[in-house]
């Protein structure tokens, strides 16, 4: 059965009723609606609404994030399962921090990357900042995704193992135990001019403050220079474990 | 009244004689009928069975109430 198309162009006083009539059935798909809000003294939504027999408002579709000014008019379309999706802007608080050439010596102990040398860029400069020393601060509580990669340049340097490893901030009551940092990842540069390790996994900042720094080491026996990218982005407000 | 919450025309609907849809006019603070907007257009898209047609557009509350000859 086509649809049909029932028009009503008649002007009238808000609200404008259509009754379905006696012995007939109606499934709206869609209903459009002019409305000349030139005479309203205050701002306005407009609505489509479904009464039963007796009157009684079974249901309101209406877009609360779009309201009319005063005097203002509108050309409003319903369909049905379709809302406006309010013009969301994406929320997460992120931090991403580049940094190039970064050397570190051989052997086995680890570099210390504070992040100050780096160029942070962030929309939300309250839950991070970057201090000397001590590194990167969280100062939210929440989940958050880390995600790490380094490219080693070791053209002049003979094969070695590398290594970064994350102390931010601990996981400790959720997944690793008491340990203080979250992870690691190594892997073999094999005499290659570069190569690339990343890691990305979640952290938990249980306590506003947390802090870290990462940790860098290779074992190609010269120092080693890296580039760095690190980002953190913030998932949920809620600290609690899994 | 309360103010209305953000939401959409349900699907599926299917209405028998009596029922109405209203265009209508809201305040965003109270959920109440705002005077001074006009419905100049209405058009509804539909399916279903009947003189459809014929449905009656009635114009404000104030229609609803029979006049003397009703």
């Amino acid at each position: 059965m086509p649809d049909v198309s029932i028009v009503n162009q008649t002007v009238t006083a808000a609200p404008g009723d259509y009754i379905v009539p006696g012995a007939a059935d109606l499934q709206p798909k869609a209903v459009r609606a002019a409305m000349d809000g030139s005479g309203a003294a205050t701002s306005w939504l407009p609505a489509l609404q479904l009464l039963d027999p007796a009157g009684h408002v079974m249901w309101t579709a209406v877009d609360t994030s779009s309201p009319v000014a005063a005097g203002g008019s509108a050309d409003v379309s319903w369909f049905p399962d379709v809302s406006h999706s309010g013009g969301a802007t994406f929320g997460a608080s992120w931090i991403t921090i580049f940094d190039t050439a970064v050397s570190v010596n051989s052997g086995g102990g680890y570099t210390s990357y504070d992040f100050t040398a780096g160029t942070a860029y962030t929309n939300d400069s309250t839950t991070f900042t970057i201090a000397a020393g001590t590194g990167l601060h969280i100062n939210s509580k929440g989940w958050y995704a880390q995600i790490a990669q380094m490219d080693w340049d070791i053209s002049a340097a003979p094969a070695g193992v590398a290594e970064m490893r994350s102390g931010i901030p601990n996981i400790s009551n959720a997944m690793h135990g008491t340990d203080t940092f979250l992870d690691y990842f190594s892997g073999g540069v094999e005499g290659q001019a570069t190569t690339t390790l990343s890691f990305g996994f979640p952290v938990n900042s249980t306590t506003v403050g947390s802090h870290g720094v990462l940790f860098l080491r290779q074992n190609s026996g010269a120092v080693a220079t890296c580039n760095l990218q690190f980002s953190i982005v913030r998932l949920t407000s809620d600290s609690g474990n899994f | 009244m309360a103010a209305p919450l953000n939401v959409w025309m349900p699907d599926n609907v299917d209405l028998g004689a009596g029922y109405t849809l209203r265009v209508t006019a809201l305040s965003p603070t109270t959920g109440a009928l705002v005077a001074g907007v006009n419905v100049t257009t209405t058009v509804i898209e539909g399916a279903g069975t009947g003189d459809l047609s014929s449905g009656d557009f009635l114009a404000g509350p104030f229609m609803l109430v029979p006049g003397p000859n009703a």
